[in-house]
């Protein structure tokens, strides 16, 4: 059958496309309900990427973060009616083999961080349609209690799952995370969820976004008191990455870990002599394996995550046309005082 | 009970030189017909699936549903001479699965393979309502009217026009009466259901369609079908 597939096809244009499905006997067939749209589809629909990057981009369809229901699935994996969160990122076999991907067997890396791994919504088409095809093994199936409406922040989640792998928190005693946007809150959920034990500092600029972290001591940076942390999460990217990063060196103690998972368009200039002098190790975040959705998957079970997460559900809109999606993109990108996301759906 | 109806008797005589009806040529490795009819199995609400096909294409149809798992296919009917009879035949099969009157029929062209979702679930919560549907676009241009191919008699305002579509969906009892009251009269200028509704006094709803449900009937039209697809197919690096 054929569907209506839309695309980012230069900035601040998106455009439909006809996309032919193919129902193969070893994919799975899935509804897309729920979509959102995640920093990185505003950077490639504004064109803030450079110019070289963006012309072997587009056309692309955005959206990596989305969940929905099998339809068919000839594999036997699945029944339909199952809910799924759709996985965004895959790599080929024979490309593990290689020796820069060697480390990625590593528990706390993962296969995320191959070379030549493809994502959706980067080096790939995204999930902005009605009906999607994937092998089952790029599918988690979430219990059907769990409300599709918060289900569709298990990419999110999983990313930080995926950073508190990087973490070992048997020789951790004091946790802080930079930055008061949506992913330092997802962090903060599964934090709280996981390691709650764990002392946990937030630090941010905007105090109504930090009353949302309720479970934690929420200050803005010139509430800091000369405590030092042993481990410290840096989610703020940007023009500020700068600012934070050095703030973590600062504020570290000898041998720290600084989790590093904003994105910077710039290179960041960082007071190296201090990283040398305390010992410090810096470790990249970014996006996460099928492990990280299956404990999502089991994370978002818990009653009190829901409630967590139901405030980010900013609104609920449902795309009937290209327009639909315009006005979801124009309000994520005006929204500059709350935690949460305009979502989509069919 | 939502029953699709897909008609799908139709010769292609407009097609051009082509050994087959336009609805089983090949577009991208499947019939054409089959596009159509995935989108009314995939479709949640949709609960079976009835096709009116030429007598000698049945058990072409019926290895074609297996070959695409068109599970929800429950009937394949011999269709007829003309549309009227076509879809009064495949009522026909819509009834010996089970439709009762206040069940749902989608009778649907299988040439309009790119009918989305939206119409479809759109057709059937508007039917629920009312019990007759049937799916429009807005006319762009203006229509003038000619009764002897010669001269204007005159333009009707394009404000209250618009080019019927398809599906037309109709309760079961809304629609089989309609056919029940000209069965074995041949009917002048009756090219769909919505007509025969219309004649038994019946107000029909109407539903908005999409301009990229058209149907194709000519081989340019064949041809948008195709270009609109390779312009989908773009790859990115």
């Amino acid at each position: 059958m054929f569907q209506t597939i839309y695309k980012v096809t230069s900035p601040c244009v998106i455009e439909e496309f006809i996309d032919s499905i193919d129902l193969t006997k070893d994919q799975t067939l899935v509804k897309v309900d729920y979509m959102a749209i995640c920093k990185a589809d505003i950077r490639y629909f504004l064109g803030t990427r450079d110019q070289n990057v963006l012309n072997h981009k587009y056309p692309l369809a955005p959206i990596h973060e989305a969940v929905g229901h099998v339809l068919k699935d000839p594999t036997g994996t699945f029944k339909p009616g199952d809910k799924v969160i759709l996985i965004p990122n895959s790599v080929e076999e024979k490309y593990l083999k290689d020796f820069e991907n060697e480390r990625c067997k590593r528990e706390d890396l993962g296969n995320n961080y191959a070379i030549h791994s493809t994502f959706r919504s980067s080096t790939t088409d995204g999930f902005l349609k009605q009906f999607y095809t994937a092998k089952p093994e790029l599918l988690v199936k979430f219990d059907k209690e769990i409300p599709s409406n918060l289900a569709v922040f298990s990419e999110l989640l999983s990313v930080a799952v995926a950073a508190l792998r990087r973490i070992n928190f048997s020789e951790t005693k004091h946790v802080a995370i930079f930055g008061d946007g949506i992913l330092a809150y997802i962090t903060y959920i599964v934090m709280r969820h996981d390691h709650k034990d764990t002392k946990l500092t937030i630090y941010g600029i905007d105090k109504n976004k930090l009353a949302m972290f309720e479970e934690a001591e929420a200050k803005t940076y010139d509430q800091y008191n000369g405590e030092k942390y042993d481990t410290m999460i840096e989610i703020v990217g940007g023009k500020y990455s700068a600012d934070a990063i050095n703030k973590m060196i600062d504020w570290a103690t000898v041998g720290a870990d600084l989790i590093l998972m904003g994105v910077s368009e710039d290179k960041v200039p960082l007071n190296t002599r201090l990283v040398l002098e305390k010992g410090l190790s810096l470790k990249g975040v970014t996006r996460s394996d099928r492990g990280d959705f299956e404990h999502v998957a089991q994370l978002l079970k818990d009653k009190h995550v829901q409630e967590q997460i139901k405030p980010m559900v900013l609104s609920e809109n449902e795309i009937k046309t290209v327009n639909d999606i315009y006005r979801c993109y124009e309000q994520d990108i005006n929204n500059k005082t709350l935690i949460g996301k305009n979502i989509m759906k069919w | 009970m939502n029953v699709a109806l897909i008609l799908a008797a139709g010769t292609g005589s407009r097609m051009g030189n082509t050994d087959k009806p336009k609805q089983f040529l090949p577009i991208y490795g499947k019939p054409l017909m089959v596009h159509t009819i995935e989108a009314f199995e995939i479709n949640d609400e949709v609960d079976a699936i009835v096709i009116s096909t030429n007598e000698e294409y049945i058990d072409d149809v019926k290895v074609m549903c297996k070959q695409y798992d068109l599970s929800k296919v429950k009937a394949v009917v011999a269709g007829g001479a003309s549309r009227q009879i076509s879809v009064c035949n495949g009522l026909q099969g819509v009834k010996s699965i089970g439709a009762k009157d206040d069940d749902i029929v989608i009778i649907h062209d299988s040439a309009r393979p790119l009918i989305s979702q939206k119409i479809i679930s759109e057709n059937i919560k508007v039917c629920k309502q009312f019990g007759a549907v049937d799916t429009v676009i807005k006319a762009s241009d203006t229509i003038v009217h000619s009764q002897d191919n010669q001269t204007i008699k005159d333009i009707p305002p394009r404000s209250e026009l618009y080019q019927g579509q398809t599906p037309q969906t109709f309760k079961m009892s809304v629609i089989m009466k309609a056919h029940d009251a000209v069965k074995g009269k041949d009917i002048p200028n009756v090219t769909d259901d919505t007509k025969l509704v219309l004649m038994q006094g019946i107000d029909v709803h109407l539903v908005e369609g999409d301009k990229l449900n058209f149907k194709i009937t000519t081989f340019d039209d064949l041809m948008m079908l195709k270009a609109l697809l390779k312009i989908g197919k773009t790859e990115v690096l």
